[in-house]
């Protein structure tokens, strides 16, 4: 077996810096509202809390809330699960298992709404739609934790290759630009009609 | 003798196949010196593509020596070196006399199946499933070309293959593409997908004249490619590449668009992406369309639609609204390779294009199970494999 090589060659030339080619686009770049996982991973760690706080502070009020008909001490060891793992997510640098945390509470959440969906409780309206409400925020944790696992492998992964002197041509692309066109000559079925021409000309 | 043969999806095997044998008198057995793994492999690998067997010899671009000639070949010679085009031709026939080789009417020995997926069967290529004739590829230490008296070119002494190789198909098809295009110098020309074909498609775009040239991936190394290349660059998981372009072209849209991708395109934003894969998943769509319809939507009035990229069955949701009322026209297909080749040559041989600077590993032949790994997940910077016997 050959030895396996990257001709990747000398190619330690960094492109210049301020290039027109690559400035970021002022109008096309989304950049300004786009929520970065870190930041999503936080948003939910506060709300952890605040739900957490709730339902430790006001496990009555937060079960007529929800539907729900279990006793105070359920809700408050929920509500000390929530603090915790939103305290973990705002502390942690890597907070892929916190979310994965949450969506393990999400399950227990749906888990312990669903047994109270029967005929005997009045409120399983309010049940269903605090389901439904669960089902929401568990996409939200798993999107959440995908995110940051794709950001971790991303930081974890080499630096990309520079190819930026792989020009291919003999001379720099402003200088080769239009050295060919007398190739256009010999294929006339490659050609626009007569009658497009004068529109794509302007 | 040793090849890398299909056996089914994600499954390419180094194995030892029969050595081929002259079986007509225009035929010629060629000693493969480099071969690379396409883009369009991939969708073979990928398992995207009907008609492959168990066994079946993978490759279509490659280069060698001539080690046999059948009786009836007068235009090659024992040591003659040639590089191979992936279409096969038979040089005689209405379509090939047009110079529409990659639809020759002659080549495909599977015509029956062809006619039912597409109508009327094209050209029979190497080692791209039995609907294109079923012919044993060029990833193997010996290839039997067929209808060898037309097709190969021959190349002149003192060139390396590195230079030569992509002659047989990425070189011709990114020119075809840009040529197909009728690039105007106040053209703006996209490229979507800057794999070889897309580099290939840019630079050829830029010797064609266009005003500038734009390249849409999100794979780094491509796009530092690219942009060596001449492009602007477009890194669709960062921006939105409708935006970008309208705003590159003073809102108009972009006279020229290529389609570099064809039925694996990736798609991050918009719900079409998941549309397409779902549906695939399902199979009740083959190929996944998001580039065709972003070009179709970003293309200004009357421009042209070029796509290069393979497609191999059916597609779903294309706004036809859009391409109808615009006025687009749209130009495709297999490459005719021998078309472009005698002037191709001639612009290597004067230095004007150094074809190797798209290859970014070499490998043995032995390591090409794992090599189409590397090139189908984009590892390790790789944009183009080339492997040696």
């Amino acid at each position: 077996m050959s030895e396996l090589k990257n001709d990747t060659g000398s190619n330690t030339t960094h492109p210049p810096e301020g290039d027109a080619t690559t400035a970021p686009s002022e109008t096309g770049s989304s950049a300004g509202w786009r929520i970065t996982p870190e930041q999503l991973a936080k948003g939910l760690g506060w709300f952890s809390i605040a739900l957490g706080v709730a339902e430790l502070v006001a496990p009555r009020a937060t079960a007529e809330a929800t539907g729900v008909r279990y006793g105070k001490n359920l809700l408050q060891a929920y509500g000390v699960r929530e603090i915790a793992t939103g305290i973990g997510l705002l502390t942690t640098r890597d907070p892929q298992p916190w979310l994965w945390a949450r969506v393990a509470g999400d399950a227990m959440d749906l888990a312990t709404l669903a047994t109270d969906l029967g005929s005997g409780n009045e409120k399983r309206r309010h049940t269903a739609l605090s389901m439904l409400a669960v089902l929401g925020v568990t996409a939200l944790d798993v999107y959440a934790a995908d995110a940051a696992r794709r950001e971790a492998k991303a930081a974890a992964a080499p630096p990309p290759r520079d190819y930026s002197d792989r020009v291919g041509m003999a001379l720099s692309p402003d200088q080769m630009r239009g050295t060919a066109r007398d190739a256009m000559a010999v294929s006339a079925d490659m050609q626009v009609p007569s009658a497009l021409r004068p529109y794509t000309l302007h | 003798m040793k090849a890398l043969c299909w056996h089914g999806k994600k499954d390419i095997r180094y194995d030892t196949v029969p050595d081929p044998k002259i079986e007509h008198p225009r035929d010629a057995i060629i000693r493969m010196t480099s071969c690379a793994i396409c883009g369009s492999d991939l969708h073979l690998f990928d398992g995207f593509m009907p008609g492959m067997l168990k066994g079946d010899v993978m490759g279509h671009e490659f280069m060698g020596e001539v080690m046999e000639v059948g009786p009836g070949n007068k235009k090659l010679k024992v040591g003659d070196k040639v590089v191979v085009p992936f279409t096969i031709c038979c040089g005689e026939c209405e379509q090939c006399r047009r110079g529409n080789f990659s639809v020759c009417e002659t080549t495909n020995p599977n015509k029956d199946m062809a006619e039912k997926l597409f109508g009327q069967t094209t050209a029979g290529l190497f080692g791209y499933t039995h609907l294109t004739g079923g012919y044993a590829g060029g990833q193997a230490e010996f290839v039997r070309v067929p209808f060898a008296d037309v097709a190969p070119v021959k190349i002149p002494a003192g060139l390396a293959d590195e230079q030569v190789l992509f002659l047989g198909d990425i070189f011709p098809t990114g020119w075809q593409a840009a040529m197909a295009c009728d690039i105007q110098p106040d053209d703006t020309v996209a490229v979507w997908g800057a794999g070889p074909v897309g580099q290939f498609a840019i630079r050829s775009a830029v010797m064609l004249g266009a005003k500038q040239v734009v390249a849409i991936d999100r794979v780094p190394e491509r796009l530092s490619m690219a942009k060596a290349g001449g492009a602007i660059t477009i890194n669709f998981e960062e921006e939105s590449v409708l935006a970008r372009l309208k705003q590159l072209t003073k809102g108009k849209g972009p006279e020229k668009c290529i389609d570099a991708v064809g039925m694996e395109s990736h798609a991050t934003r918009g719900l079409d992406g998941l549309y397409d894969r779902a549906k695939q998943a399902v199979m009740l769509e083959t190929d996944r369309p998001h580039v065709l319809r972003e070009m179709i939507y970003v293309c200004r009035p009357a421009g042209i639609l070029s796509i290069p990229g393979v497609y191999g069955g059916y597609v779903d949701k294309i706004p036809m609204g859009a391409l109808m009322n615009k006025g687009l026209t749209v130009r495709t297909g297999q490459t005719h390779v021998n078309r472009w080749t005698d002037d191709l040559l001639q612009r290597i041989v004067d230095g004007q294009v150094d074809p190797g600077f798209v290859i970014t590993h070499t490998a043995s032949l032995e390591q090409g199970p794992e090599m189409y790994k590397t090139f189908r997940d984009k590892h390790d910077g790789c944009i183009k494999v080339v492997l040696k016997p």
